[in-house]
């Protein structure tokens, strides 16, 4: 927990476990923040942000009351705001409640939150799960944030709402059309460290009751960063790293009347991808080769009795990995949604249906294997003087057969205007993957669901110049699929074998002041994660903490935003943690953005600066993985009206 | 047929001389660049005086125990070079060797006739694919010696002996990569045929070979668990006096739950021994035609039943439900 002191953290006496912070730049960083603070006259309601130019964009709007998820819970970034970033994992990189476990350069990125699996965070894409079926996961690395408008992070579990998987928490990816009737085209470049070049083309077209928006995206790097292989032996370059990766993306939108709106969203991408050698390995030929087809009808009609919308999506990817042999891996998922909101007396209630097939096919799959999930649920707020109120039901039935009832309650009562309390209890469950099923060797078709329930409780205060969120949390996952070896074999099984039990305390300390005419913004955010596991099994002692997964984070950010120009200083600082061969020392990582925009008239340019890792930290995420050293992005941006 | 005259001409060879009786795996490829893991269910390899288990699960097409092989490839890495040995040939310059995949302990039994011999003397080296994973690394396995070369990393196999079916104690070390001297020039991965004085070890039913690594994670060993061995060279203390005929026998049923047959025995009583997947003794006794062998007290999984006799001598493998 950081100790406070008259409402300021004194950085100096954090200490990670494991890890006493106590190097001179974090200092400095925490003594310029403390100053700046206090030196400063406070008015926050200057937004310094404010010439930035707000794109004319319309989101037709999906289920409110699934997406109430409460300021504590969720996070969301307007992307067309943010710096381009070359991927999702390494932008999630800087945020709190959720841990990136990257494979760095060219390779996969997955997330952990609140101390769940990859597996149990859910991805959606305009509302519709695209992760895989076989693995259970989607690589955050090929997916680039600029091609989206909007993400969020939404901690804890809410299957709830949302179904299987949803267990850790929710990441969504939302874009959207502009409405306005204009022309617009926006073109962004960048180039960087490593090889690093890319381009995104956007280009709005629209009229009256039609909206065209069409997004193209290229990036190429060579990852070729130097890396150490200990004290007294020279850097030496990574080879075979390097990523190509290609994205289309076309949207429709059509007002068929004043209520009616069509909307139609189609996405490939095709990414190529080197896998470099460990650090304990001379070399590498292994590649990934990834095809992926996404598309999404949607239809939402505003009638006299409520909303509702019929969702209808079809993904097919084709992903390849070689390493002396080919790994051929295949699937398709057909996700069908029909829902149905409306204002009732006592509050807003929704009723939904929807239905999702998966087929997929593999080398190691006897034949081509399939699942059907069936899903009714609905959702039920109450809206009230000091207290809201949100109850919500799902209940599954999985190739015929009925998964557990989800029930989930949340309320946040208004202790003030300014001060809550939030409660949390979910019924959360994770569906096994077709490769927990039916890969060859080791899957187990007689696996049943991870299941479990989740509490949390948030006390939350808004002031003008400070916002304090401190949110507990508790987590047990009964059945938890491992891959583990049974006694005899010689190979691993996926195996119901875990029961894991995950609490922790998330502290967000957010400070505003003005300052040289402008505004500056200190967060400092720390996430404390137990993730256990509670049972007998031989991957992990009892009470032995979960792989990959810290105990402690600190994210530390400093921004300054005057009129046109924004520079923001995080230092991001991981404990340490066990990874499956070693333990990883912990990381602290410092990283600069700067950016600076010239509106004219209804156009804007725009140019960034970015510098990661600027201490030059030698270090791991995933062991044998060498992460760079310091590196830097730089780039522009356009948009013409 | 030329493993049935190998066989005869061996054993011949014991009765007339009573010396060693050699095993060099030459009688079970007849073609070359080949290799057999068991695909055909044959449940292991009998040669001259030693027989090495062999599982093949169907179902995952995957094989454990022991296999023979006499390919060549001393270049390629990775898995699907499983069956090379390092050297591109069997020892003392033959075509054929034995390999195992030992990510669990693996057992060599010495044939009935023999048992129990002094085993003079064997002939081990690394696969290809154990050999490049440890000096390159791979994805999953270190390169020994590390990021910087210093780790004192090792790849060992222990040898350990039963005896009237009691797991000695005592056992033989051998380094098939050592990485741990100070002079880093010392390290070393074998790739040339070495042979190993079993000796010491006395008079043995069996052999459980073990191997171990520095490279463990928390899946277990990460470096890939292979092992070649050739020229089993085992001793004369018993001289079998029978002309014995070999052959694959069958039983029922099979899957079986509580007892198993033997299909085409003659009337006599045979003495057997049944072995699990993992090559261990489970049970021994005797056997005949109308006297099925009790199987219920077993686990499920897969076992093999060696069977001596008067007139014969053979394997069986079942599935125990």
């Amino acid at each position: 927990m950081p100790i406070l002191q008259d409402g300021y953290p004194i950085v100096h006496e954090f200490v990670v476990e494991g890890y006493m912070i106590s190097n001179c730049h974090m200092y400095w960083v925490s003594v310029l923040s403390f100053m700046l603070t206090i030196a400063t006259k406070v008015d926050v309601n200057a937004q310094a942000d404010s010439t930035i130019l707000q794109l004319p964009t319309v989101t037709v709007s999906d289920s409110t009351i699934r997406s109430q998820y409460g300021p504590t819970t969720s996070q969301t970034w307007h992307l067309d705001q943010q710096a381009p970033m070359q991927d999702l994992g390494r932008f999630l990189n800087s945020a709190t409640g959720i841990f990136i476990k990257s494979f760095g350069g060219s390779g996969i990125a997955t997330s952990s939150i609140r101390g769940s699996s990859a597996e149990q965070t859910l991805l959606l894409w305009n509302g519709v799960p695209i992760q895989s079926p076989m693995l259970g996961q989607v690589d955050l690395s090929l997916i680039q944030p600029g091609l989206m408008d909007k993400l969020g992070l939404i901690r804890g579990g809410h299957s709830a709402k949302w179904g299987s998987a949803a267990i850790g928490g929710v990441i969504t990816l939302d874009n959207s059309l502009d409405w306005s009737g204009g022309h617009r085209a926006g073109f962004s470049t960048n180039v960087g460290s490593f090889g690093l070049r890319s381009g995104m083309f956007l280009m709005d077209l629209g009229k009256g009751n039609w909206s065209i928006r069409t997004r193209i995206n290229h990036h190429q790097s060579e990852n070729d960063f130097r890396f150490s292989r200990g004290q007294g032996h020279s850097r030496e370059k990574l080879k075979h790293a390097a990523k190509r990766q290609q994205d289309i993306m076309q949207s429709f939108g059509l007002r068929l009347d004043n209520r009616t709106t069509l909307t139609a969203d189609i996405w490939y991408q095709e990414s190529d991808r080197e896998i470099p050698p460990t650090i304990v390995q001379n070399t590498s030929v292994a590649t990934f080769a990834d095809k992926a087809l996404r598309s999404l009808l949607k239809l939402q009609h505003q009638g006299h009795k409520g909303i509702y919308w019929i969702r209808a999506s079809y993904i097919s990817e084709d992903q390849k990995f070689y390493d002396q042999f080919e790994s051929n891996n295949k699937f398709q998922s057909v996700f069908l949604e029909a829902e149905h909101q409306k204002q009732g007396n006592q509050g807003l209630v929704n009723l939904g249906l929807s239905f999702l097939h998966n087929a997929a096919s593999t080398n190691n799959y006897i034949k081509t294997q399939s699942e059907d999930r069936l899903s009714f649920f609905t959702n039920y707020q109450i809206t009230g003087r000091r207290i809201n109120a949100n109850f919500s039901v799902r209940q599954t039935l999985i190739d015929g057969s009925l998964s557990p009832l989800l029930p989930s309650a949340n309320a946040i009562l208004k202790l003030s205007n300014k001060e809550t309390i939030s409660l949390k209890i979910n019924r959360n469950f994770r569906v096994p993957t077709l490769n927990n099923r039916y890969w060859q060797p080791g899957g187990n078709t007689e696996l049943e669901e991870e299941k479990g329930w989740s509490q949390e409780i948030a006390f939350s205060t808004r002031r003008k110049r400070l916002t304090f969120d401190l949110i507990g949390f508790n987590r047990n996952i009964k059945n938890w699929i491992l891959w583990a070896f049974n006694p005899g074999d010689n190979f691993v099984s996926a195996q119901n074998v875990a029961r894991v039990w995950s609490r922790g305390i998330e502290s967000r300390i957010t400070i505003r002041t003005q300052v040289w005419g402008g505004l500056l913004t200190q967060k400092i955010d720390y996430d404390f994660i137990r993730s256990t596991n509670q049972s007998n099994n031989t991957l992990y002692d009892k009470n032995q903490q979960l792989f990959y997964t810290p105990k402690n984070k600190f994210l530390v950010t400093l921004r300054f935003q005057k009129s046109a120009f924004d520079i923001r200083y995080e230092h991001a600082i991981v404990g340490k943690y066990d990874g499956i061969n070693d333990s990883l020392p912990g990381y602290d990582l410092g990283s600069l953005h700067t950016s600076y925009q010239w509106p004219c008239n209804d156009s804007m340019f725009r140019i960034f600066f970015s510098l990661e890792n600027i201490w030059n930290q030698s270090y791991q995420v995933i062991e044998r993985r060498p992460m760079p050293g310091t590196h830097f992005t730089f780039g522009s941006k356009i948009n013409l009206k | 047929m030329r493993t049935f005259t190998t066989i005869i001409f061996l054993t011949i060879c014991n009765i007339v001389t009573g010396q060693k009786v050699v095993n060099d795996f030459e009688q079970f490829l007849t073609n070359t660049d080949t290799f057999d893991n068991g695909v055909m269910g044959s449940g292991g390899f009998l040669d001259s005086s030693v027989f090495l288990p062999n599982s093949y699960d169907h179902s995952f097409d995957s094989w454990g125990g022991w296999a023979i092989s006499n390919k060549t490839d001393t270049i390629t890495p990775g898995f699907l070079n499983q069956y090379s040995c390092i050297a591109g040939e069997g020892a003392k310059g033959s075509d054929t060797y034995a390999l195992t995949s030992a990510f669990l302990p693996v057992i060599l039994n010495v044939d009935t006739s023999y048992s129990p011999t002094v085993i003079d003397t064997m002939y081990v080296n690394n696969t290809t694919y154990a050999y490049l994973s440890l000096r390159d690394g791979d994805q999953f396995a270190k390169r020994f010696g590390g990021e910087t070369g210093d780790d004192p990393d090792f790849f060992k196999l222990t040898i350990k002996k039963y005896l009237d079916g009691e797991l000695a104690p005592d056992s033989i070390e051998f380094f098939l990569a050592d990485y741990r001297f100070d002079d880093n020039s010392e390290d070393y991965i074998v790739r040339e045929w070495t042979p190993i004085d079993l000796s010491p070890l006395g008079l043995v039913d069996s052999l459980l070979f073990t191997l171990h690594s520095s490279d463990v994670g928390a899946f277990g060993i990460n470096t890939p668990t292979y092992f070649c061995l050739d020229y089993v060279v085992t001793g004369s203390t018993t001289t079998p006096t029978r002309n014995d005929r070999i052959t694959t026998l069958h039983t029922f049923p099979n899957p079986a739950t509580d007892e198993i047959y033997l299909a085409d025995a003659s009337s006599n009583t045979y003495s057997y021994q049944m072995i699990n997947a993992q090559g261990v003794s489970v049970g021994t006794g005797l056997v005949s035609r109308n006297h099925p062998i009790q199987v219920a007290h077993l686990p499920s999984g897969a076992y093999y039943i060696q069977i001596v006799g008067q007139d014969r001598q053979g394997i069986a493998q079942f599935i125990k439900e």
